[in-house]
């Protein structure tokens, strides 16, 4: 029966990766045509409108948004080409980059631009509730893009957690015994009991500082933790 | 009613903490004339008089107003008998908080703030359940920051309780409160009864109980916090609005 548990699991955790994955290479595409822009020299902020079609064609399945958001340019503001919601309706996202007003979105505090920004390496930002763009429960797949190696933004997909758990919701339930898919701060993206929905924290100490290190682990009480990948998620069972 | 509109007006000229900035000069001049507690034509005190009382500089009055004159609130005559003066909004400044809150009945705005409270409390709550030593520190972060208007960081500490709370409905709530209910709620010119009324002391002791875990504690406090709110707000509509 462990064997059962086991390779259940490692399929789970295969397709959480191959999910992830795919909303990272929707991310990586934006950041490469982002790039171009920067080959010329530093473009306007107005420049980035050329990515339009790239970031609209992105939309669709799990991929609920996405875009580039970049440092100030030319002009001495920042680009900004990010969309919101299916291929059939579609919105494109405005921010209040006005410091002195009450609805200003200091980006910088996003984890979804600082984490790259400041690591120059890709990120999963959530589940948390974004109320910047779309005023839902999200995971936002964020790379950085750079000029000539200097950091320049990001380009990003988002991905609602409701429609993550519906995608996953098979493989969640041929593992059989509870489980939840967790990142590494133990916060449950998705889980298969009432007591692993998804928001929820995971506050068992042996299981957090697993969590951490990610790699995989049999911890006391028969939790097994099972790394998703190189991501910073993780399934978890328990017997 | 003299005696609460003498009061009112004495806040109005209290002195600011150094953080804030011509901003709030602005600001408490603003709601001060569309509260209708400044009078239109009444003459503002000179500049230097303005500064000492605010505790700010002379160029901070003289900022303050300029955009004041600029949302034509003041006028500035030159020469003799010269000096700011009052312009009360008439009726096309039907955006202003003094027609708001007059339009406001009494029973709607308790309803109003029922609802609020009910929202930033069951946020707080969750938040308690939820929150881990990041999110204690996101949420400390904002509060932390005193230098726009209250109103503002009214708005993005009871928005990051709900994200903290991991809800997108107590989220998208908090947004429609705060465009609805936020300025008139927050505004620096409504008084209480009690002199140490302090928004950031009563977030820092919230913020402790989501710290804590204490979930009930988090939602009790949060509620007191809007109905003290609340309050501030009635007792200043029945100064105002004439029977
Ligand atoms: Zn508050």
């Amino acid at each position: 029966m462990g064997q059962t548990i086991t390779s259940e699991t490692t399929a789970l955790a295969a397709r959480v990766t191959t999910l992830a994955e795919a909303a990272f290479a929707t991310a990586d595409g934006l950041r490469r045509r982002a790039e171009d822009l920067f080959t010329g020299g530093r473009p306007a902020s107005a420049d980035l409108a050329v990515l339009r079609p790239w970031v609209t064609e992105a939309l669709g399945g799990l991929i609920n948004g996405a875009g580039v958001i970049t440092v100030p340019l030319a002009d001495g503001r920042p680009g900004l080409e990010w969309w919101m919601g299916s291929p059939a309706q579609r919105s494109r996202l405005t921010l209040d980059l006005d410091p002195a007003s009450d609805t200003f979105v200091d980006v910088g505090r996003q984890p979804w631009y600082s984490v790259p920004r400041d690591t120059g390496r890709r990120h999963v930002t959530g589940p948390y509730v974004d109320y910047v763009c779309a005023e839902q429960y999200a995971l936002t797949f964020t790379v950085p893009v750079t000029d000539h190696g200097t950091f320049a933004g990001i380009a990003g997909a988002d991905v609602f957690v409701g429609d993550f758990e519906r995608a996953l919701r098979p493989a969640l339930r041929a593992v059989g015994t509870p489980v939840a898919l967790v990142n590494t701060h133990g916060r449950v993206v998705a889980g298969s009991t009432a007591h692993h929905l998804a928001g929820s924290l995971i506050r068992d100490a042996h299981i957090r500082t697993a969590l951490l290190t990610a790699l995989p682990a049999v911890l006391p009480g028969g939790v097994r933790l099972t790394p998703c990948g190189t991501l910073p998620l993780a399934v978890l069972t328990w017997p | 009613m003299g005696t609460s509109r003498a009061s009112a007006r004495s806040v109005v000229f209290a002195p600011l903490d150094p953080h804030s900035r011509a901003e709030t000069v602005v600001r408490r001049l603003t709601d001060a004339i569309t509260f209708g507690l400044l009078t239109d034509a009444e003459q503002l005190p000179s500049e230097t008089d303005l500064a000492a009382q605010f505790g700010v500089s002379r160029v901070t009055v003289r900022e303050a107003l300029v955009a004041l004159r600029q949302q034509n609130l003041v006028e500035t005559r030159r020469g003799r008998g010269g000096g700011s003066f009052v312009r009360a909004p008439t009726a096309a400044a039907d955006r202003s908080l003094r027609s708001r809150l007059s339009e406001l009945s009494l029973p709607n705005l308790r309803d109003t703030a029922d609802h609020y409270a009910a929202v930033a409390g069951a946020a707080a709550r969750l938040a308690a359940q939820r929150a881990d030593a990041d999110d204690i520190l996101r949420i400390e972060e904002v509060d932390a920051d005193v230098a726009g208007p209250l109103h503002r960081m009214e708005r993005a500490y009871h928005l990051e309780v709900a994200a903290v709370a991991q809800s997108a409905r107590l989220a998208r709530e908090e947004i429609r409160f705060a465009g609805e209910l936020g300025t008139l709620l927050w505004s620096p010119i409504l008084q209480t009864a009690d002199s140490t009324y302090d928004p950031h002391a009563e977030h820092r002791a919230i913020t402790a109980a989501i710290a804590a875990g204490d979930g009930d504690l988090a939602r009790r406090l949060t509620e007191e916090h809007i109905e003290t709110a609340v309050e501030r707000l009635v007792t200043l509509h029945l100064t105002l609005v004439e029977p």
